[in-house]
């Protein structure tokens, strides 16, 4: 995808990688890299691979083929800590413990060893930045689900990484705390960060990225549209996916068309252009009465 | 959490602790008061308190703190507070090690220390190979296990006992916990080993708090979950094994203390593991002098006093299903 | 443990130093606890009543556990902790040395009301509050209680608590009779239970082979069957009875197949039994499918002997030894003894 010289400037890179579940190819020899500064959507249907990814470029799982790199070392043979330093991941589900704001986001400064006002400090700003400033003595059991993924993602911004890995972070957000969380995502990215955040919302995507990964283009616009989010019939009746896992494809995001979100999702939406930011944005088509 | 409260759990446990310290050192079937020192009469006595009482307050403070210590690591490492070394069979697994050293002859305390070790692992690792086979990593399938482990080990004590016959009279009266007749060494030896405990534990605070909010979330910042569940299974069998070794089998105290001082508001683990080993201290002090006093001459083994007062607390709180985590489905 | 230690960064280092130092702390504090001492050299403690004039009678024994134990005059203040040994200071010496015992101990009746120690589980600290000169211990109080005592310098005899043969009584008595200084006293009780004890056996012996009966002693109410072997001083008292003992072959106190006792469906069942538990213990085995279909027990050959005179290896070995003679031969005539029984 880009040259072997460029490689020794991203923060992440992977070669090769393909990753499969329960028997299934999500994907296969997928080369791909993140840089400083950029902002990546992952972008696909359900079950395309999306959070599998993002567990790879974290290293919390193994890919079956090819390798992760962190800073051009192969991310299976870095210590926990050491990942940590620079890449920052926030789950799909945050879970909840007993600990208080203030506590949880300290732990973002174990891994570079932060400690006493500094820390502190960086609590404070974090938790301000995410609009949780009234919240640090709260147990984190006691916030709303909105509140809790802004404090994985505050927790985040304490870690101070060079790569933020971000699954699904405008989930459970309302639209201001959403808009004003890709207002911090492109704010780490102006401070010379990368940053890869998976998403089903296209829109969102086009509105924030700076690229695209699309997965799921195996699903061919033949499928019926009356079904859309459904697994193929094959999948449905357990068997292996005829169709070969293409690798996703990189897309600018002005230049996302209805046709590959087709392609993608089994939907063919409706295009328009946002009046302010001049980007492709996509509208349900009519509803109309139907089976699911 | 404020500094206020705080400093006023470390006043509160410390001052607990010291009180049941000074009343199980007061207590006893030779009373202080009953000749001034000087006299032969109150001399002989304060050299009962010193070679006996003191020892045996001082072995059941250890063993106390040891346990609130262990509980603590434990119910971290499997994110469940019903997790303890009594429930998950570890106390079983360290009483048989200890039991077979006994039966197959052994004398020496370090021999029996080093048994009980062996056998405090094998059932945490037992207990964790259950849980991942049985798929189901909530607090039943821990349970579920922990009771196996319990009932495995249980049935070899009982084995050992009708092999060894006279020789296992003793035994039994050990497996049922008691610190009556605990020498200087003994005390000061599990005291060596709690704080040594304490300090591989206290060093692992913060990532065990990071493991407070799943596996994925302590990944996330850094903590190499598979090394830290292995250091602090070691830890919290060597605790559990050195307690049963010099004091028996004692159930609950384990679970107890972690959950009290997490009730009043020490989650994390630099104050939890100190405050825990505090009370648990205390609370056993406490347990033993009722052990002593309560049907005096005849004394009440050591575990059954913890186990009347642990065991409907444990079922309240397996009835409240309280886990540590509240929800922990993160990302496959 | 203040705010400011919060945040200290995690080195490998670090951590493993900790490792290596809890390693050595356990060893070493465990090696330390498991190494007790032995008896501290220490003088027990002067009684009011001790006067200096005994110090020339000092007494030396190795006990069963190898400790020699040494007195620098007879005990004159003894804690026994075991039911055997308080009869047999007792028959050598009166209760009158005795200034505690267990509660499990009932005979002679005097020792009911001293002070007492715990039953099985004995408080150190209560023995020591005590005063005594001496304790006298079984071996299973060996773990923790006397090394306990002999911190404090009380010195501690520990006797076999549990005895094969009647020697082993007569050498306990033996034992107990020196630490009192009432060596002669200790002799003639000795000499008076072994002759009784020859000449019950001389009697036995007329009884004609073909006539000899089997038994099986049964220690629990069924269902459970628990059993006496030969190597138990209840194995001890059927042979010098002339009784066959089913399971003479086994050791200690083994769990029996109740299919096993129908199948030697032996002549007597003799139930060890406390006081006033007799008559229950025959309905329980007058219920049991198994045993109810016993000989013994449909011919009503069933004998009780009290648990407290068999069970407890002391003096009163010759009681038990005549009850038993005359339950299971009641023709064989029992030779009076000079002042025994």
């Amino acid at each position: 995808m880009r040259d072997e010289g460029r490689t020794q400037a991203a923060i992440l890179a992977v070669r090769g990688i393909g990753a499969s579940v329960g028997g299934r190819t999500l994907f296969s020899d997928l080369d791909w890299a993140l840089y400083p500064g950029e902002v990546w959507a992952v972008v696909g249907p359900n079950g395309a691979g999306k959070t599998t990814f993002l567990a790879l470029l974290a290293g919390l799982r193994r890919p079956d083929a090819g390798e992760v790199t962190l800073r051009g070392r192969p991310l299976r043979r870095l210590r926990r800590e050491e990942i940590a330093r620079h890449v920052a991941y926030v789950p799909q589900s945050p879970g909840s413990g007993p600990l208080s704001l203030e506590e949880f986001l300290a732990l973002g400064g174990l891994a570079s060893g932060l400690a006493g006002a500094a820390l502190r400090r960086r609590v404070e700003q974090a938790a301000e930045r995410f609009g949780l400033g009234g919240r640090l003595k709260l147990p984190v059991q006691a916030l709303s689900g909105g509140e809790r993924r802004r404090a994985y993602l505050a927790r985040a911004e304490v870690q101070d990484a060079a790569a933020y890995l971000l699954d699904e972070p405008a989930a459970d957000l309302d639209v201001r705390a959403a808009w004003e969380m890709f207002g911090r995502i492109r704010a780490w990215a102006a401070e010379g960060r990368g940053v890869v955040f998976v998403t089903h919302d296209v829109n969102a995507a086009a509105l924030v990225a700076d690229r695209v990964l699309l997965f799921g283009g195996r699903r061919d616009a033949a499928l019926p549209v009356t079904e859309p989010g459904r697994p193929s019939p094959a999948a449905e009746a357990g068997l292996p996916d005829p169709a070969p896992a293409p690798t996703p494809a990189v897309l600018h995001p002005t230049a996302l068309q209805a046709e590959a979100i087709e392609g993608a999702f089994g939907l063919r939406p409706v295009p328009v252009r946002h009046p302010l930011a001049n980007v492709p944005q996509f509208l349900y088509p009519p509803i109309r009465p139907g089976p699911y | 959490m404020s500094r206020r409260r705080i400093a006023l759990g470390y006043a509160g446990f410390g001052l607990f602790a010291l009180a049941a310290i000074a009343a199980g050192l007061w207590w006893g079937a030779a009373r202080l008061d009953a000749a001034p020192p000087g006299t032969p009469e109150g001399e002989w006595i304060r050299r009962i308190v010193w070679e006996l009482r003191a020892p045996r307050v001082l072995t059941a403070f250890w063993a106390g703190a040891a346990l609130g210590l262990a509980g603590s690591a434990l119910q971290a490492l499997f994110q469940n507070a019903l997790a303890e070394p009594y429930t998950l069979g570890v106390s079983s697994g360290a009483a048989f090690g200890a039991a077979l050293f006994f039966a197959l002859g052994g004398a020496s305390g370090l021999g029996a220390g080093g048994t009980a070790l062996a056998g405090a692992a094998a059932a945490l690792f037992l207990v964790q190979l259950l849980v991942r086979l049985s798929r189901r990593p909530s607090a039943e399938g821990l349970i579920l296990a922990g009771a196996a482990a319990n009932a495995f080990f249980g049935a070899l004590v009982s084995l050992l006992m009708v092999f060894a016959g006279e020789e296992l009279r003793a035994i039994v009266y050990w497996l049922f916990g008691s610190v009556a007749g605990r020498s200087w060494p003994t005390a000061l030896g599990l005291g060596g080993l709690v704080a040594a405990g304490f300090v591989g534990l206290y060093a692992e605070r913060r990532r065990l708090d990071a493991l407070l909010f799943g596996e994925t979330a302590a990944l996330a910042v850094g903590v190499d979950v598979v090394t830290l569940r292995r250091r602090v299974a070691f830890l919290a069998s060597a605790l559990a094994a050195g307690v049963v070794a010099a004091a028996g089998v004692i159930g609950f105290v384990g679970l107890v203390a972690p959950h009290v001082v997490r009730r009043f508001g020490a989650p994390m683990h630099r104050h939890l593991l100190p405050l825990a080993a505090l009370f648990g201290g205390g609370w056993l002090v406490a347990a033993d002098l009722i052990a002593r006093r309560a049907l005096a001459p005849r004394e009440l083994p050591l575990g059954v006093v913890t186990a009347l007062i642990g065991a409907p607390l444990f079922a309240w709180l397996l009835v409240r299903r309280e886990a540590l985590s509240g929800d922990d489905r993160d990302a496959r | 443990m203040r705010r400011r230690t919060s945040g200290h960064r995690f080195d490998a280092g670090a951590v493993r130093r900790a490792w290596a130092l809890a390693l050595l702390f356990g060893a070493l504090w465990l090696c330390l606890g498991g190494c007790q001492n032995g008896p501290s050299p220490g003088a027990p403690p002067k009684g009011a009543d001790d006067g200096a004039d005994r110090e020339a009678a000092a007494i030396r024994l190795v006990d069963a556990t190898g400790a020699e134990v040494a007195l620098p005059a007879p005990a004159r203040r003894v804690v026994t902790l075991l039911p055997s040994l308080t009869e047999t200071v007792a028959a050598v010496a009166g209760v009158g040395p005795l200034v505690g015992v267990t509660a499990n101990d009932t005979y002679p009746p005097e020792v009911r009301t001293l002070p007492t120690v715990g039953d099985m589980a004995v408080d150190p600290e209560r023995v020591a509050a005590l005063r005594p000169d001496l304790v006298l211990a079984g071996r299973f109080h060996g773990t923790t209680v006397v090394p306990a005592l002999r911190r404090l310098g009380i010195p501690v005899f520990v006797e076999e608590e549990n005895a094969r043969t009647f020697d082993d009584v007569y050498r306990t008595i033996r034992n107990v009779a020196a630490l009192l200084g009432e060596g002669k006293r200790g002799e003639a009780l000795v000499a008076r239970l072994s002759s009784r004890v020859q000449a019950i056996e001389k009697a036995v012996r007329a009884v004609p082979e073909a006539e000899r009966k089997t038994a099986f002693v049964l220690l629990s109410p069924p269902p459970d069957v628990y059993t006496a072997g030969g190597d138990t001083f209840i194995g001890a008292v059927l042979r010098a009875a002339g009784v066959m003992n089913v399971a003479e072959a086994a050791e200690g106190w083994p769990l029996w197949s109740a299919e096993d006792v129908v199948r030697a469906d032996p002549d007597v069942l003799l139930l060890v039994v406390g006081e006033g538990e007799a008559k229950r213990w025959i309905e329980a085995l007058r219920r049991s499918p198994g045993l109810s279909t016993l000989r013994a027990v449909r011919e009503s050959r069933v004998v009780t002997i009290d648990a407290d005179r068999i069970s407890r290896p002391g003096p009163r070995l010759v009681e038990a030894l005549v009850e038993v003679v005359r339950a299971v031969y009641p023709d064989v005539v029992v030779p009076e003894g000079v002042g025994g029984g």
